[in-house]
């Protein structure tokens, strides 16, 4: 018995110490970490990208000032962290700044972190990022796109569900502005797309354009706008063939969504006799048809269901609301005006892009597999030759309280 | 461990359920639709039935031999020489397994817990935890089972239920339109997922009521299967077929994805990374104790639970060999197609009709029926 | 005397006779006194009182007795008065009077309770060291052994480490012959057996072991009484000796032998077919065996009603469980993982820990240890300034680090519940160990984070499941095929709803409770047949039925009677 226990107890010292000594491999106090919350990625243009210390730039590799055209200067990556200390007050990096944003150029975003690394006082962790945003030069370029994506989707950090926007323009000036609104940028562009009460824009994360872009070479990022204090985001950034093709509008993009069945709320204003009445829509459904006639074509028919309230009138009243004749034409300039924006959209998608991203050919894929087998070769030109018949039925169901 | 030990059927499907379900489960998804694309459920529900005809050919072939393990029983059936060779080969197979899964644990704990660790420590600490375990009797592992069972069942469960806003059931489709052909080559693919069932042969003679085992096994693999079942059915949902195939651990970046609003948003996925420690650890330290066992009873030992620190050290090294985590992935290939298939479903049905033509065990199992009967 | 030395001590052979026997009296009164006199040299509080007996005062007698340990009063009135005065009132011719004094002093005389007589000398010299009389007649063989006990004692009091809120009050005491009364006063059964061993070769220490006879399992306390046994010590001075001696496995942290100082704990578990060892000199009852589950049980549990009993029930399971791994998952989530809490939570730890010098590990295990200064400190210093202490202890010195920048805030936070947490515990044994193993999990979590935290309570784990108390697995009933005993463990279900005693510590007697309408034995000897069928129809033919198969094991646990869980 007491052999046993000297050899357990001898057994268990030596692993203790040696876990002791020479372990906590991982350990990083939280304190000493720094939370990225944005990222932002562009393409790298010499003489184009000035980096100055306002923007964040400091020094880069081998120290130099200026970057320069290189084969390993491909992209700029941008990050944003906030300034914990700010809670504690002694310990805030600056005190009056509520984030720190640094910015670097690289061959891809690994290396570029280890660069920002060496300048920065704490280790870079991207857990916690909420938002990716990419430059619209990098989109063009589908090599660098597809690199990012892929390196994005690897690191297991970074979440899947990370919101995830294309920037008109450069991406990294996203993250150099002072918001009005919300400090903090990372959070801010998070709460921007948590506001699902605006079909305007295509909320899509990271997983989903990813996979997106996989299935079918194409995706719709949402659109993000920076002005002096604050963002915009709506509408959407068209890839096709794994780069930019177009940008579409918020008015498109909210279409879109009602072919695609996630249409948000949204309000649609509609003239009647003169007066701009809003339709505020809560409720959509879509039903989507596909069938074959006998010369071999493929007909698609869309069926939106709508329901909504109306909101507004005007004060000076010659005409009933709760009238069931006004609600007749009321339902019928919408759905009018619902069909013509889809019809727009889906043309614009058929004819001048020849871009599916409603993922018809999936449907067809799993519910008619038939058909499927035939087209799936030539799905991109099919898909142009498709016939579409659009229609919404519209349904007020509540005005307000008054009449 | 001839001790009285015994255990009782719930604790053999515990030990079964905790044993099987092993590092397969995350990679499952993708390799079933790899195989036949998004009918892979439907595979995993075939391998499950061919799983649970095997457990009860091995039921059958314990019955006949009450009270031996198939260390002794191998012996009588073929010679004692071959008989020995078997078992040895059992003996391999079970700690290569163990290899596997310590390295195969390392390197996902590694890549999603631990980052800086050296693969070393990880391999070296899960052992030596399992090897405590495998020391033990067969009563307290049955225990260990009993205990672990529901902690890992029911958050599997539960944490799906945020899942559902995400999941688009029409990623299955179409439905059943792969070829027979590819099906069955998917089979060896998927079998290997059940392997551990075969460790029946080794716990029946410790059950309190043999001739329980086949329904305890049934029931055990049924549960395994629907797990399995659901797994794959809810990484296809929310990934879709192509994009299942891409990722390597589907079923932990299934679990990334989900948020469930309000609470710890982030914490699902380490509340699931916890609960893999403990999967794995039960699965390790099962093999582990088996291996423990089977070379105590072949070199016919009293007390062997001595044996599990030196081979902790063989399965250190043999964990380590592989260069990195493709080449882990290809051993295990080559280690489920050419061991564990026939291993675990080839030999116990080899054994069975060996011994059913030469007539054995009748007389000892007419016995061992009387026996139980006059008992209870 | 430490226990340490005890273990190193080398192991006599034999035993040395506890009881004495070796002595024979002599029937020369001097001879006996003289005896008494050198074995007792330099004892000045034994008292040696001779006086005559009889009519012309012929008959020597001599009373020997210490001073302390007999009641006064009985000595004088009933043992001299009787001997030396009232017995001249008897009806005796004078022929009697000569005849056996011995016999008539025994049986007619001596108007005491108890009275032995005894033929070996150092025998009655060990009763009178414990506490009893001895007569000395010039002329007799036999020494009579009068039962005269009276030391100074406590006095029953409220149990001051098991205090409740609903139920008795009153506790053991220093005296085994009040804690058997005190026993007897709740179960009123002749079935309640009390045997009575001496443990101890100096101390000769009175243990005695209770069961109910036909709910026990014959196993149990086969075992019980082998392993008091062996015990080969100098003295036993408090139960936890017989504990450390008796228990399964001496180097687990978690104790398999429960202790209480309330006697209706020790009633109910004894119905639920438990053995209670009862110590002298010690208030601390101890049981066997026991289970993890019984360690979270209190009485109040099955006085209150059973919605209140199960909250609490559950809240001291999470307690205990917070007090063992919060500072680990801390340190584990803060300087491993801080990608696994939400982004506001991660970002206010990190704020809140800028600036502070020491890492989350050495803050945690500074903090801990401060504590568990602070209570030990608390417990030494007597009453009202123990309390201060403590609060002056836990406020000031939080604030103070906290503002010095020392430690964090979230860290005072933190320490500050699992202390909280870890007082819930009823026993305090199982609450120690709680407390030693959480730092062992903050080193594993120190080292590897959360998949060190996942280890070490793997671990603990195993060790649990391979822990044994008398036979008991000490998990049960988490583990073996009992399930209808789970009522009692998280919960507590409804009285109503728990007849069975549990399975694996009942031997014979199954069934609890009649409610109405149910037929079967009642709880009493009747209870064999009743109880056998079900036992046979519920099991996998395991578990022991005491009177039939010896499997002790068995998984399952037991739950505690319609009384008190135990």
């Amino acid at each position: 018995m007491k052999s046993k226990l000297k050899r357990v107890v001898s057994l268990a010292l030596v692993v203790g110490i040696m876990l002791c000594a020479t372990g906590c491999w991982d350990r990083i106090e939280i304190n000493e970490r720094l939370f990225v919350l944005a990222l932002a990625i562009d393409k790298f243009e010499p003489g184009r990208d000035v980096q100055n210390e306002e923007e964040g730039g400091g020094q880069h590799e081998e120290g130099k000032d200026q970057p320069e055209a290189s084969p390993r200067n491909r992209m700029v990556v941008s990050i944003v962290f906030p300034n914990v200390g700010l809670l504690k007050k002694e310990g805030a990096i600056v005190p009056e700044e509520a984030k720190f944003s640094v910015s670097t150029v690289g061959p891809n975003i690994s290396e570029a972190a280890r660069q920002l690394n060496t300048r920065l006082n704490g280790n870079i962790f991207f857990g916690h990022v909420k938002a990716i945003l990419v430059g619209e030069a990098l989109i063009k370029d589908e090599k660098l796109f597809m690199e990012v994506l892929d390196e994005l989707e690897r690191e297991h950090e970074i979440s899947r569900n990370v919101d995830f926007a294309a920037v008109k323009g450069d991406a990294k000036d996203a993250l150099f502005i002072k918001p009005l609104v919300e400090p903090i940028i990372g959070t801010y562009i998070e709460k921007i797309f948590r506001q699902r009460k605006t079909g305007r824009f295509y909320a899509k994360d990271l997983g989903r354009i990813v996979t997106s872009i996989r299935e079918i070479g194409g995706a719709v990022l949402p659109r993000l706008v920076v002005a002096e204090k604050e963002y915009n985001i709506a509408g959407g950034c068209l890839i096709k063939n794994n780069k930019f093709r177009a940008w579409l509008g918020e008015i498109e993009t909210r279409a879109a969504q009602w072919i695609d069945n996630t249409g948000g709320e949204d309000v649609i204003s509609i003239d009647i006799s003169g007066i701009f009445i809003p339709f505020e829509l809560t409720e959509l459904k879509r039903r989507m048809r596909v069938w074959r006639d006998e010369a071999d074509i493929i007909h698609l028919s869309i069926a939106l269901e709508a329901e909504g309230n109306i909101a507004g009138h005007i004060i000076d009243v010659h005409r009933e609301v709760m009238e069931q004749s006004f609600i007749r034409e009321v339902e019928t300039a919408v759905s009018r005006d619902m069909v013509a924006q889809c019809t727009a959209v889906m043309d614009k998608m058929q004819h001048e892009f020849g871009v599916d991203i409603w993922s018809i050919g999936e449907h067809i894929r799993k519910f008619h597999p038939q058909i499927w087998e035939d087209v799936k070769d030539n799905w991109a030109v099919e898909f142009t030759k498709m016939e579409v018949d659009i229609s919404a039925d519209v349904k007020v169901r509540r005005v307000g309280i008054i009449k | 461990m001839d001790d009285g030990e015994k255990i009782t059927s719930n604790q053999l499907m515990a030990i079964m359920i905790s044993t099987i379900i092993g590092i397969g489960i995350l990679t499952l998804p993708r390799t079933v639709t790899e195989a036949v694309g998004p009918d892979g459920w439907l595979l995993v529900l075939v391998g499950g039935v061919v799983a649970i005809i095997t457990s009860v050919v091995i039921s059958k072939l314990g019955l006949m031999f009450p009270g031996k393990t198939m260390v002794e029983y191998s012996r009588d059936i073929t010679t004692k020489t071959l008989g020995i060779i078997i078992s040895l080969g059992f003996l391999t197979y079970y700690i290569l397994f163990c290899a596997f899964e310590a390295r195969i644990f390392a390197e996902v704990t590694k890549q999603f817990l631990l980052d800086r660790t050296p693969t070393e420590a990880i391999v070296i600490t899960i052992l030596f935890s399992s090897s405590y375990l495998a020391r033990q009797d067969i009563a307290t592992v049955g225990k260990m089972g009993q205990m672990m069972v529901p902690m890992f069942i029911i958050p599997a469960f539960l944490f799906l239920l945020p899942v559902i806003p995400e999941l688009d059931p029409t990623n299955l489709l179409p439905f059943m339109r792969t070829s027979p052909l590819k099906f069955l080559t998917g089979l060896s693919t998927v079998v290997t997922s059940y392997l551990g069932f075969e460790l029946l042969f080794l716990f029946q003679p410790f059950m309190a009521r043999s001739r329980d085992s086949a329904k305890a096994m049934t029931v055990a693999l049924t549960v395994i299967m629907l797990i399995y079942m659901l797994v794959v059915i809810s990484a296809v949902f929310v990934f879709g077929v192509v994009e299942v195939q891409r990722l390597i651990w589907p079923t932990f970046s299934m679990y990334r994805v989900i948020e469930i609003p309000g609470a710890f948003i982030e914490s699902i996925h380490g509340v699931m990374m916890v609960i893999w420690v403990v999967v794995v650890y039960m699965t390790l330290a099962v093999l582990f104790f088996s291996a423990v066992t089977i070379l105590g009873r072949i070199l016919s030992l009293k007390k062997h639970s001595f044996i599990a620190l030196p081979l902790v050290f063989l399965i250190y090294f043999l964990a380590l060999i592989p260069d990195n985590i493709p080449q882990v992935y290809d051993y295990l290939d080559m280690f489920s197609l050419y061991l564990g298939v026939p291993f675990g479903f080839v030999l116990p049905v080899a054994l069975l009709i060996i011994a059913k033509v030469r007539g054995m065990g009748k007389e000892e199992g007419e016995r061992h029926e009387k026996q139980t009967k006059k008992g209870s | 005397m430490g226990f340490l030395d005890i273990l190193t001590a080398k192991k006599q052979k034999g035993k040395p006779e506890l009881g004495g026997g070796k002595d024979k009296a002599s029937s020369s009164l001097d001879k006996n006194l003289r005896y008494l006199k050198d074995k007792l040299e330099d004892c000045d509080d034994v008292i040696y009182r001779e006086f005559s007996v009889g009519s012309r005062q012929q008959f020597r007698f001599a009373l020997v007795f210490i001073d302390g340990l007999i009641d006064r009063n009985m000595i004088n009135d009933d043992v001299l008065k009787s001997l030396m005065l009232e017995i001249r009132y008897a009806n005796m011719k004078p022929g009697i009077l000569s005849g056996d004094v011995f016999s008539l002093a025994l049986r007619s005389a001596l108007t005491t309770g108890e009275v032995k007589e005894e033929e070996y000398i150092d025998k009655s010299m060990i009763s009178l060291l414990s506490g009893d009389s001895l007569i000395l007649i010039d002329g007799y063989k036999k020494v009579l052994v009068i039962g005269s006990k009276g030391w100074p004692n406590r006095g029953v009091q409220e149990p001051q480490t098991e205090a409740v809120i609903r139920g008795s009050r009153d506790g053991f005491t220093e005296t085994m012959r009040f804690n058997t009364a005190l026993l007897r006063r709740r179960l009123r059964d002749p079935n309640l057996k009390i045997k009575q061993i001496k443990v101890g070769v100096r101390s000769k220490t009175d243990i005695a072991i209770a069961y109910m006879d036909n709910i026990v399992d014959k196993n149990v306390l086969k075992e019980v009484e082998k392993r008091l046994e062996r015990i080969n010590i100098d003295a036993v001075l408090e139960s936890g000796y017989i504990e450390q001696f008796i228990e399964d496995s001496w180097y687990s942290p978690f104790p398999q032998i429960q202790n209480t100082e309330r006697p209706d704990r020790v009633a109910a578990s004894l119905l639920e077919g438990r053995v209670a060892i009862i110590t002298d000199n010690t208030p601390f009852v101890l049981l066997v065996p026991a289970t993890l589950n019984i360690m979270f049980q209190s009485s109040e549990d099955y006085y209150e009603r059973w919605f209140i009993a199960s909250f609490i029930r559950i809240l001291r399971y999470t307690s205990a469980f917070i007090s063992l791994i919060l500072p680990a998952v801390y340190i584990a989530i803060t300087s491993y993982h801080p990608g696994l809490i939400p982004t506001d939570l991660a970002l206010y730890i990190a704020g809140t820990r800028t600036g502070v010098p020491f890492p989350a590990f050495i803050e945690a295990v500074v903090m801990e240890l401060t504590l568990e200064l602070l209570r030990e400190a608390g417990i030494r210093l007597p009453g009202p300034i123990g309390q201060t202490i403590g609060i002056v202890g836990g406020l000031v010195i939080g604030q103070s680090a906290v503002q010095a920048g020392l430690v964090s805030p979230i860290m005072v936070i933190v320490v500050a519940i699992t202390a909280i947490a870890s007082f819930a515990v009823s026993s305090y044994s199982v609450g120690i160990s709680f407390r030693i193993l959480r730092f062992f999990i903050i080193i594993l979590a120190a080292v590897l984070g959360l998949y060190g935290l996942m280890l070490g309570l793997l671990i603990i784990l195993v060790h649990l499941c391979s822990l044994k108390s008398f036979g008991v697995s000490y998990l049960s009933p988490l583990v073996g095929n009992t399930h209808y005993e789970m009522g009692d463990t998280f919960v507590r279900v409804p009285l109503t709803a728990m007849h069975r005693r549990p399975k694996t510590l009942a031997g014979a007697n199954m069934i609890r409770i009649r409610s109405n309408g149910e037929k079967g034995a009642s709880v009493g000897s009747g209870g064999q047949t009743g109880g056998k069928s079900e036992q046979d129809a519920e099991t996998d033919g395991q578990g022991g039925s005491g009177a039939g198969k010896g499997n002790i094991e068995s998984g399952g646990r037991q739950e505690g009677g319609p009384g008190i869980g135990g």
